[in-house]
């Protein structure tokens, strides 16, 4: 065994770079060399997480700044990805929510990355095979050593600008990895879409003449068309996308931007225009701070004007989502409109 | 879930049935949940209706029923208690124990909830007696009373679908068409081309199979009537439907509703699956050897699809814009097969006529138009709402003794029908009875039936303008006169609302007017002219005084107008200086308030906010501006009024 830990010394030394987070890290995350992203997930019991954070801690800060940094209680899952001869450690905000990551970059917190080589990674396989040990436990120990090494300052000095090299390395990687990840959630929202957007489809038994039907259907469930769903209608109906773009630019109903969560719709049919619509749109527009036609940056209101909502007998109207309203002042719409979410 | 109905005498002992349990009830309230009421909040008072009777336990001899549109939107809501027909009107969710407890439990009368009438100051009992109800005959307004709209029970109850057994087993399909003809019903869609025709071009015209279809894209700005027959009584439509489809041969009809009618849409699908479920759409309906089935089509917001081959596109999935009609739609409509087209209220009325016979129903109306029609009366006239009346009833009785005169008192200028398609009808025209033909004499048209009602601020300029912005909008683009005119008619009067207008306008706005009536593929363009051609010729006089004198003599145009405040008049209440919205308005304690008119965006915010008593601020338009020295004092009250002062 104590060969096998010397082994392991040496794999691991001076291959640590400081670069992300110590949040809330979640699941292991493996990926061998030349293998294509994907979620080759490998969990840790939450003790043997925090065991390897602390261990790992003194490896990744140095000993003078060991203190610095404390471990959260919080902790319940380490990701350690290893991609490209890289392996990450990561939060599970990152792999989750894409967005999430440059807001932990700004707040300054830290992840580790082991760099290891193909060469590496045949010995680290030997190790366990040998050892019969997990993964996490050949972990385990190989940081124990580490620390143990790092602890005592020696070869400190070639061991900064190793890491430097590295952590430039394992930034470059992590960038890469973003942008994939980026791609992979685009694809997997727009999966999602699309599979409403099939629901839909089916709905209606792939019919082309339920064309218009199936558009209203998508615009009212997701406030818009999307440039990849006008393709995808068309394409699972026959019908050519020259043909799904003259509906969809034609007819009022339809969107090819994104709406807001509530709809405000100014009447402009005759009987409101001659009792004040222009005013009451004014006063609309007033409220809500968007112009007809516009969204807000919240992505609260749409504010729009049509032809007639059928409520001649009281106009001037407005109708909000459901609810119409009779000439409603702008103090009472800047109240309809604060009650909404 | 109820039984299928395999033969007529199921239909009638089901009936007998509802009748029968019907027959338990002692009392039951009509709350109606039509689009007026309903703004006013008529879902909370029906649900309170309905909370009360169950909490004072009279569920067993009390019904409340949330029924369509009565008709009289502008006291919503609206509430009428049968049997005695007691009409309680402005009702609010507080006012419906009282109701409860003394009419619907002991029929005693409330006597602060019925309809007052402002010209004899007496209330009145029954809502027959209304003025606005009196002059009416609401042979399908009057039927949503009886009828929830979402309870097929109710429709058989009031006698729904005999017209149907009848056509089925007595009439036939010649029998139908004949009695439709005989009745001579005439398009309620605008156009007033006889139904019965239609259908018996669409039945001899080659090709299966055939559709019929039923037109609910209702786009007439200021027209609501198929929306109220649709929400309030979509069975009516229905049972129309497909007894048109016995007498044409058709197997599958439409119905193309508007988004813009969430609740039509809902109420006339849910008609649909009732329908079917009782057998009475589907296969062998009623074990007759006739099958028919419909589906609804949503138009998605476009005027122009309302036309009829730009509808039938739109049936198809594709763009809805009109074609030639070399060959018409009831020979070659949807896939190019015999489709006959009808308006709401068309269908509406084929149970009526198969039921009492064409000799009745041509006993209602004048020589060539027959039957009732149901207008949306608004604008500036008093009681706002839906109005059925016979053909040939004058529109002075429509606007005066039904509709109660213009608001507050103010004076009549001119009655605009037929939407964007007809044109305005001025004082002196008020008498001629309202029919197809009398209409389109005087260079309106009956239209889908939208009535409304402009009075002296009313600028009639702004009002062609106002259209022929609509239209270029609606336009399809697909015809160079109708895109185009449509385009220059409108730089034409935009400059003339700004005061850019030159002497030669009119002739060159008469000049394109006839060009597109012409020379317009579809209907909208050869129409489209007629709101310019109509204020033009009733109302040249406004149009000159744009032109020449540069006054809006209405005083709408915003360019030719401008705001003043009275220095006589101004109390510095100050409630203009807060209301505007640019800070044109200077003034302080005590000192009349001045707007400067460099700054002024006229946009009426001061107007609008000037208490009435006091009136100070006035549009002025065609003369100068008064000038007023900054700091002039305000008038000082007279001394009566200084105690009020703390």
């Amino acid at each position: 065994m104590a060969i096998l830990y010397n082994m392991f010394k040496l794999l691991i030394i001076g291959q640590i770079a400081r670069v992300g987070y110590f949040s809330t890290c979640q699941a292991i995350f493996l990926r061998p060399a030349g293998r294509p992203p994907g979620p080759h997930l490998w969990r840790h019991r939450p003790a043997d997480i925090a065991t390897i954070v602390r261990r790992a801690l003194p490896c990744v800060c140095g000993p003078g700044e060991r203190s610095r940094i404390q471990v959260k209680e919080k902790i319940l899952w380490l990701s350690i990805a290893i991609c490209e001869n890289v392996c990450y450690c990561q939060t599970n905000d990152v792999i989750r929510y894409w967005g999430k990551l440059l807001m932990i970059k700004q707040k300054k917190s830290r992840t580790v990355s082991i760099r290891i080589t193909k060469e590496h990674e045949s010995m680290l396989k030997k190790l366990q095979g040998v050892s019969e040990m997990s993964q996490t436990d050949v972990l385990l120990k190989g940081l124990e050593v580490l620390g143990g090494y790092v602890g005592a300052e020696s070869e400190k000095a070639s061991l900064g600008e190793k890491l430097k090299e590295l952590e430039r390395a394992a930034l470059e990687h992590a960038e890469e990895i973003r942008e994939i990840r980026k791609k992979e959630d685009v694809i997997r929202e727009l999966v999602k879409e699309l599979k409403d957007v099939d629901r839909i489809i089916d709905k209606h038994q792939c019919e082309p003449s339920a064309l218009i039907q199936i558009l209203l259907e998508i615009q009212s469930e997701k406030r818009w068309l999307s440039k990849p769903t006008l393709i995808w209608v068309a394409e699972r109906l026959g019908v050519p996308l020259s043909r799904v773009m003259h509906i969809a630019t034609f007819y009022k109903a339809f969107s090819l931007e994104p709406h807001g969560r509530h709809l405000a719709q100014v009447c402009l049919g005759t009987a409101c225009h001659v009792r004040g619509a222009q005013q009451l749109l004014n006063k609309v527009s007033m409220a809500l701070g968007i112009r007809p036609g516009e969204t807000d940056s919240e992505m609260k209101f749409t504010l729009k004007t049509v032809n007639c909502l059928g409520c001649c007998a009281l106009g001037p109207v407005v109708m909000i989502d459901e609810d119409y309203y009779s000439d409603p002042s702008v103090d009472e719409l800047k109240q309809i409109a604060d009650d909404l979410e | 879930m109820m039984k299928k109905l395999a033969t007529r005498e199921d239909l009638e002992k089901l009936r007998k049935e509802l009748q029968d349990r019907s027959k338990k009830i002692k009392r039951w309230v009509a709350v109606c949940s039509g689009p007026g009421c309903h703004v006013h909040g008529s879902g909370e008072v029906a649900k309170a209706f309905m909370e009360e009777v169950a909490a004072q336990g009279l569920e067993d001899s009390v019904r409340v029923r949330a029924t369509g549109c009565h008709g009289f939107c502008e006291v919503g809501p609206v509430a009428v208690i049968f049997p005695e027909r007691y009409c309680y009107v402005k009702l609010r969710v507080e006012d419906v124990p009282e109701i409860v407890g003394k009419t619907l439990k002991k029929g005693q009368v409330v006597e602060d909830f019925l309809f007052m009438d402002e010209t004899t100051g007496k209330r009145i009992l029954y809502d027959e007696e209304i003025p606005y109800y009196k002059f009416q005959q609401r042979l399908l307004l009057g039927q949503h009373l009886q009828i929830d709209p979402r309870d097929v029970g109710d429709y058989i109850a009031a006698g729904g679908y005999s017209a149907l057994a009848k056509a089925l087993f007595d009439l036939g399909p010649e029998g139908v068409l004949e009695e439709v003809k005989a009745a001579n019903l005439r398009g309620r869609g605008g156009g007033g081309f006889p139904a019965g025709i239609k259908w018996e071009t669409t039945r001899n015209a080659p090709g299966e199979p055939k559709y019929v279809i039923v037109n609910a894209d209702e786009g007439d700005p200021g027209a609501y009537m198929d929306r109220g027959i649709l929400e309030g009584n979509p069975h009516s439509v229905l049972e129309g439907l497909i007894i048109g489809a016995i007498a044409i041969g058709s197997t599958q009809g439409f119905v193309y509703v508007r988004q813009e009618y969430p609740i039509a849409v809902k109420n006339m699908q849910r008609a649909i699956d009732q329908a079917r479920e009782l057998g009475l759409l589907g296969e062998n309906i009623l074990g007759s050897d006739f099958s028919f089935d419909v589906k609804i089509h949503m138009g998605a917001g476009a005027f122009v699809s309302g036309e009829s081959s730009a509808l039938m596109t739109a049936i198809e999935g594709r763009v809805g814009e009109p074609r030639p009609k070399y060959i018409r739609t009831a020979v070659k409509g949807v896939w190019d097969k015999p489709s006959n087209l009808n308006n709401v209220e068309t269908w509406a009325n084929v149970p009526l006529i198969i039921n009492n016979g064409a000799d009745w129903y041509s006993g209602i109306g004048t020589d060539n138009s027959k039957g009732t029609k149901i207008f949306s009366l608004v604008g500036k006239v008093k009681n706002t709402g839906l109005v059925e009346v016979p053909m040939g009833v004058s529109l002075r009785k429509i606007i005066f003794d039904i509709g109660g005169g213009i608001r507050g008192g103010k004076k009549f200028k001119a009655v605009q029908t037929g939407g964007p398609s007809g044109g305005v009808i001025p004082d002196s025209l008020l008498d001629i009875p309202v029919d197809y033909d009398e209409l389109n004499r005087v260079g309106s048209m009956m239209g889908s039936g939208g009535m409304i009602v402009m009075d002296e601020d009313t600028c009639m300029v702004d009002v062609a303008r106002y259209y022929i912005n609509f239209l270029s909008d609606e336009s399809c683009g697909k015809c160079v006169p109708c895109r185009e005119g449509l385009r220059q008619a409108l730089r034409i009067l935009e400059n003339i609302c700004a005061g850019k207008g030159k002497e030669g306008d009119i002739e060159l706005l008469e000049e394109l007017g006839s060009f597109m009536k012409d020379a317009s593929l579809c209907a909208l363009g050869q129409t489209a002219a007629n709101p310019v051609l109509s204020t033009i010729k009733y109302f040249r006089g406004e149009y000159e005084a744009h032109i020449l004198e540069k006054k809006c003599p209405a005083k709408v145009c915003k360019e030719l107008i401008s705001f003043f405040i009275d220095p006589d008049k101004c109390k510095a209440c100050g409630l203009c200086f807060k209301a505007c919205p640019v800070d044109a308005i200077t003034g302080g304690k005590g000192l009349v308030h001045i707007i400067d008119q460099a700054k002024c965006i006229r946009c009426g915010s001061c107007f609008s906010v000037c208490p009435e008593k006091f009136s100070a601020v006035v549009k002025l338009s065609g003369e100068p501006v008064p000038e007023v020295t900054p700091g002039t004092k305000m008038k000082k009250k007279a001394k009566g009024e200084k105690k009020c002062k703390k």
